[in-house]
């Protein structure tokens, strides 16, 4: 059932309608600029723009502010971006397709009084002239616009590990640690790592049709799949099995439960068992089974000990796990299974 | 009979705004977006039977017109998309076609709601927005049920109205009536609805 | 003793049309009238009439219905404006409504006139100006609103013409001035005729007014005399019947007044109805062709499908194909799969001679091109604005029948409820029913009406006094003008008719006509002569009578449209001389003609010559239909033939 209240309180979260409501007839200049930011990003990350960055979509830029002491350089196309290293780029993308930019921050109130403008400064933010816009964060991504994504769900798992899980940028996966360090494993990591692999799919991975998470209460091995991702035009289905290895810590954090290859393997069989016995109910599907394992191992850890050297630490970073039968090589609806190291936080990181 | 005119457009400019967007566009995301445009038509105040060709859902429950599909194919083949796997991008004659029809009268109100749809990837991410789409009522109820079903007939658009109702209210209480947030928002409080349903069980 | 009755008719100099969709080869027409003929010539279906009509509208705010039959001036106007609101629907396009308009250039006795009319606005004037002949203006120019406008022009034009009343002037335009063959005919529409001899012969305006008020008395009184004698009949019917302990009981009308009141609220109860009636029939028509409209739509949408297909999909640039991309970039045969230097080569030199590499010698299909597809979009728009515009046709329609259905049914429950207040309903008589105060009741009731009756045949009696008093006047006038008149109406016609001619005035009861007498036969009914006959003598009666009232305030006009319908071969001739006749008294004809019958035009050419006859083209003001179209150059000779004539010295 439709529900006016949700509507209302989606409406106040929305910073969308913050700005649309604020530039008062306006609304028709922040799809262009949202563009425009989104592939100044394209172009430059984020982390790369240590000094900030202001950008204005302006069919008539005042000339009051085109100082030409200030101007730093007039670009015909975005890809020359990454060669400037000023302090603050201020970006205007004219109407004649070309870009100025000035690497003198300018005075927000002339700037906010002619157009709605976007600031980064480690985060996003919209100006208004009596108002500022910020936007929440996304974890894993310095910008809201620089989220990348994925025609692939192979493509995606590769980002995936080197975004959020290798440092474990996604905050799920940093607060599923029992120590600062990232040496052993909260209590009960799975279900964190399947909520944090099914966000990211759902932000990243293009074109699905449903991405459906395994109800948390459903624990039965013989539904071993966690996250089941549907294609609709191609007829496809991903089935994603997510097992874990390394230590965790149990709930009275006296001793670590430890996963090693075996738990690889049985994850493996169980996936391969479920993949058959389903094949008579999806006939028309193509369906792939994914086991994707995230790789905590450490060596010389317990419930005592925390404090590894990087030797140590980082011992299982290079070691992949032995797989008895290789199941990818024996039936075609078996991906290559995919670890995910987890890295400690080392010297060396 | 080959793909209406308004499938063949649609299909064009949805893969060339996709593609200028997020590179390359995928046939479901194509399929997907246009069905947000005809809504989005519909919420302006369009007629279903004008809007040229219809959707139905596939067996899993996501939007899909026969006709866009014919049209992706039929523009693949004669070079004006350039296809790899299910992924398609616009080639010079295929953005040349694309231009003159623009141009005419007949198409040429239609990027108002493909691009209203397509921009929602802008705030939201493609991905985002296209998986919100398939929280959509219509869609929900035909996902269950595991079967081809039409969508935006009659009992469909009734399903539609109180949400039309809200975002009316809403886009007269904030001054938004641009379709561009109106979308935006809807998608959002899709996933919003599909999350705290999930959430429920 | 005076000749003349000193009536100046309205001399139009000049006409403007504008926005008036019939004539679409331009968004204004403006036709200059010369002394003399004033002829717009064209193939039938053109419109040619509703010129005729659009001058009369502009300068009466009405158009002549044909099914209407005539009482009294006053009353003519009256229903005929309601009529005339809705004349030109159908001629001008719905989005020119408000656009459509005539302006018209007069000269009225003393004083010229220029005034604009919307189409679709019987009873008021987007501008009026009325100068003297020096041009100094000759209105105080208040009037602000198109009512009011309306109002100063009929006093002023009343009273330049030198008539009684603005119902008169259109009396005259409407019956005498203007002829066409679904009109009434003078001679043998005998309250017409009445009304016109009056006018023409009377003492003056003020007799006709009159004689008109005094006939409808006659007839009222006389009415009401029967109605009273009905009634006392009913009610002597009716007393046997209480007698007979019957109980239903009925009553007429009790009193004159009511009986006045209440045929005036038939009579307005009728009129909606035609009206109703009429609307009814433009919705329908509108709805055919909006549906017609719609179809059409419908075959141009799909031709567009299919021209899209063709445009996007039927030419193809070899080098864009995929198939052929994949041969330059891989240099492998996709159709055997072997890679040779050859494959590319082939490939490039087939391209390079604008050939398919695949055919070779086959040129490329040339398919519809995105041009023509954009034609058809131009047309989809234009007919989906048709279409739009036939819908608020057809809304616009449903609306106004809407509104007259109410009206009627507000009508027509006015006219129960004073049915059922003046009358003695039986019911009111019954329960308790006290036969003895019936009968008495009836008994005083039929005696009333019996006195009533008296009453009113003497009050018929008296008008009618009066009115044979007026009669005999109107009969001394006419003898006083008679050896004027007469041979002017018999040189007229006789020299159309061929045969001996006699015109005599002659009182029969309450009316007094004309009686024409051919070979010494008196010719009373209009089947006593041909239909070519009848037309043309009636042609020269209103050139007789208008030469007479316009002597010598000036030349008079008349209006005569396709005159030559029917007319025998052996005629043709003798028509235009019959015009040319009334031209050469100084008098105007504003005329339109079927170009196909031209006898008739070319003597008139012949006689009248360029200084005395324009010849305007309908071909230059609208479009031919496709039969027509193929007529062209027939067209064009006939209309060369007459210029020729024109031209001969």
């Amino acid at each position: 059932m439709f529900s006016f209240e949700l509507l209302q309180e989606v409406a106040e979260h929305d910073w969308i309608q913050t700005i649309q409501s604020g530039t008062h007839g306006g609304e028709e200049s922040l799809p262009p600029l949202l563009e425009f930011v989104r592939s100044v990003f394209d172009h430059v990350a984020p982390e790369r723009l240590t000094g900030g960055l202001t950008l204005l979509a302006s069919s008539n830029f005042p000339d009051a502010l085109g100082d030409a002491d200030h101007t730093l350089a007039q670009l015909a196309e975005l890809a020359d971006l990454p060669f400037l290293h000023p302090q603050h780029l201020v970006l205007v993308a004219r109407e004649q397709g070309d870009y100025l930019v000035w690497n003198t921050q300018p005075d927000d109130a002339v700037l906010t009084a002619h157009t709605l403008v976007y600031r980064f400064d480690g985060s996003d933010h919209f100006m208004l002239p009596d108002l500022t816009v910020s936007l929440p964060e996304i974890p894993g991504f310095g910008s809201i616009f620089s989220i990348p994504t994925f025609m692939t769900l192979d493509e995606a798992l590769l980002d995936y590990e080197r975004t959020h899980v290798r440092h474990s940028g996604c905050p799920l996966l940093a607060a599923n640690w029992d120590d600062d360090d990232r040496i052993v494993l909260a209590n009960k990591p799975e279900s964190s790592m399947r909520r944090s692999l099914e966000q990211y799919l759902r932000a990243a991975l293009r074109g699905y049709g449903l991405i459906e998470l395994r109800p948390e209460q459903n624990v039965d091995e013989s539904h071993p799949i966690d996250i089941k991702v549907t294609w609709s035009v191609t007829n496809r289905i991903a089935l994603i099995e997510i097992k874990w290895i390394g230590q965790s810590i149990n709930p009275e954090k006296t001793a670590t439960t430890n996963w090693k290859d075996p738990r690889a393997n049985s994850g493996a069989k169980q996936l391969s068992d479920y993949l058959d016995s389903n094949k008579e109910y999806t006939p028309s599907h193509h369906v792939v089974g994914y086991l994707v394992v995230f790789d905590a191992r450490r060596a010389g850890a317990s419930a005592e000990n925390r404090e590894l050297s990087d030797e140590e630490a980082l011992q299982y970073l290079a070691v992949e796990i032995n797989y008895e039968p290789k199941y990818e090589e024996l039936r075609p609806d078996f991906a290559p299974p995919v670890r995910l190291f987890m890295r400690p936080k080392t010297q060396v990181a | 009979m080959g793909p209406t005119s308004e499938a063949v457009f649609d299909a064009l400019h949805m893969a060339k705004r996709v593609d200028e967007l997020d590179g390359g566009a995928k046939e479901s995301e194509v399929h997907v977006l246009a069905y947000l445009a005809c809504i989005l038509f519909i919420f302006d105040g369009g007629s279903v039977a004008s809007w040229g060709y219809v959707f139905s859902t596939t067996s899993t429950g996501a939007p899909y017109a026969g006709d866009l599909h014919d049209a992706l194919s039929n523009l693949a083949a004669s070079g004006h998309l350039q296809r790899d796997v299910d992924v398609y991008r616009p080639t010079q004659p295929g953005l040349d076609t694309h231009e003159r029809l623009r141009a005419g009268w007949r198409l040429g109100e239609r990027p108002r709601y493909l691009d209203a749809a397509a921009n929602t990837g802008l705030a939201l991410a493609t991905p985002v927005a296209t998986g919100a789409v398939m929280h959509e009522p219509q869609l929900r109820t035909a996902a269950g049920l595991a079967r081809k079903r039409m969508l935006l007939d009659e009992a469909g658009l009734a399903l539609l109205d109180p949400h039309f109702e809200g975002l009316r209210r809403i886009s007269d209480e904030n001054n938004t009536p641009d379709l561009f947030s109106t979308a935006v928002l809807w998608l959002r409080y899709l996933q919003a609805d599909a999350d705290q349903k999930s959430t429920d069980v | 003793m005076t000749t003349n009755s000193g009536i100046a008719l309205p001399r139009p100099l000049r006409a403007t049309l504008r926005s008036f969709s019939l004539y679409d080869h331009a968004p204004e027409i403006v036709a200059d009238f010369q002394d003399g003929v004033f002829c717009l010539a064209g193939a039938n279906g053109l419109g040619k009439s509703t010129f005729l009509s659009a001058i009369g509208f502009g300068i009466t705010g009405t158009v002549a219905d044909p099914g209407r039959s005539f009482t009294s001036a006053e009353e003519y106007l009256r229903d005929l404006r309601a009529y005339s609101r809705s004349a030109f629907d159908g001629r001008i396009r719905e989005r020119d409504r408000d656009l459509a308009e005539i302006e018209l250039e007069l000269e009225v006795g003393p004083r010229r006139y220029r005034i604009v009319r919307n189409m679709f606005e019987p009873v008021g004037l987007r501008s009026l100006e009325i100068t003297d002949r020096a041009g100094k203006p000759a209105t105080n120019g208040l009037a602000s609103t198109e009512g009011d406008r309306q109002a100063e022009y009929e006093a002023a034009i009343t009273a330049d013409s030198g008539l009684e009343s603005f119902d008169q002037l259109v009396l005259l335009h409407h019956f005498v001035q203007t002829f066409d063959e679904r009109r009434h005919l003078l001679f043998w529409d005998d309250k017409v005729s009445q009304a016109a001899l009056f006018l023409t012969f009377g003492l003056s305006p003020d007799g006709a007014k009159q004689a008109d008020d005094l006939r409808r008395k006659v007839e009222r009184a006389d009415s009401r005399a029967r109605n009273h004698q009905y009634a006392a009949t009913t009610a002597q019917n009716r007393m046997k019947e209480v007698a007979a302990r019957i109980e239903e009981l009925e009553d007429g009308p009790t009193d004159d007044e009511i009986v006045d009141e209440l045929k005036a609220m038939e009579a307005h109860v009728a009129e909606l109805r035609g009206i109703l009636g009429r609307t009814t029939d433009a919705y329908r028509d509108a709805t055919v062709a909006r549906s017609e409209v719609s179809s059409r739509l419908r075959q141009v949408r799909l031709d567009y499908e299919v021209a899209f297909s063709s445009a996007v999909f039927g030419r193809r640039d070899p080098s864009t194909h995929p198939v052929v991309v994949s041969i330059l970039e891989s240099h492998q045969c996709p159709v055997c799969g072997s890679t040779h230097a050859d494959v590319t080569a082939h490939v490039s030199a087939a391209l390079d001679n604008q050939k398919c590499p695949i055919c070779l010698d086959a040129t490329i299909p040339d398919g519809t091109s995105i041009e023509d597809l954009e034609e058809l979009d131009a047309l989809i728009k234009s007919m989906d604005k048709d279409l739009a515009e036939g819908d608020q046709q057809v809304r616009r329609l449903l609306g106004e029948i809407d509104e007259l259905q109410e009206q009627l049914e507000e009508a027509e429950k006015t006219l129960e409820e004073s049915e059922n207040r003046h009358g003695v309903d039986a019911s009111d008589l019954g329960g308790d029913t006290d036969y003895e105060a019936l009968i008495e009741s009836y008994t005083r009731d039929i005696e009333d009406r019996k006195a009533k009756k008296l009453e009113a045949r003497k009050e018929r009696d008296k008008h009618r006094r009066e009115l044979r008093r007026l009669q005999k006047e109107l009969s001394n006038r006419y003898r006083e003008v008679e050896e004027v008149f007469v041979p002017r109406f018999v040189g007229l016609a006789q020299g159309f008719l061929g045969l001996d001619l006699e015109l005599n005035f002659e009182i029969k009861g309450d009316i007094s006509r004309l009686v024409l007498t051919v070979d010494g036969e008196e010719r009373r009914g209009p089947e006593d002569l041909s239909e070519s006959q009848r037309f043309f003598v009636d042609i020269a009666l209103r050139m007789a009578i208008t030469l007479q009232v316009a002597d010598p305030s000036g030349p008079p006009v008349l209006y005569i449209d396709t005159p030559e319908g029917s007319l025998d071969i052996a005629y043709e001739r003798r028509a235009g001389e019959l015009f040319a006749d009334f031209v050469h008294t100084d008098a105007s004809i504003l005329m339109t003609a079927n170009i196909n019958t031209s006898e008739m035009l070319l003597r008139l050419a012949e006689s009248c010559g360029a200084a005395k006859m324009a010849l305007q083209r309908m071909t230059d003001w609208a479009t031919l239909s496709d039969v027509q179209e193929e007529e062209q150059d027939a067209f064009d000779r006939a209309y060369e033939q007459i210029e020729q004539r024109l031209q001969a010295p």
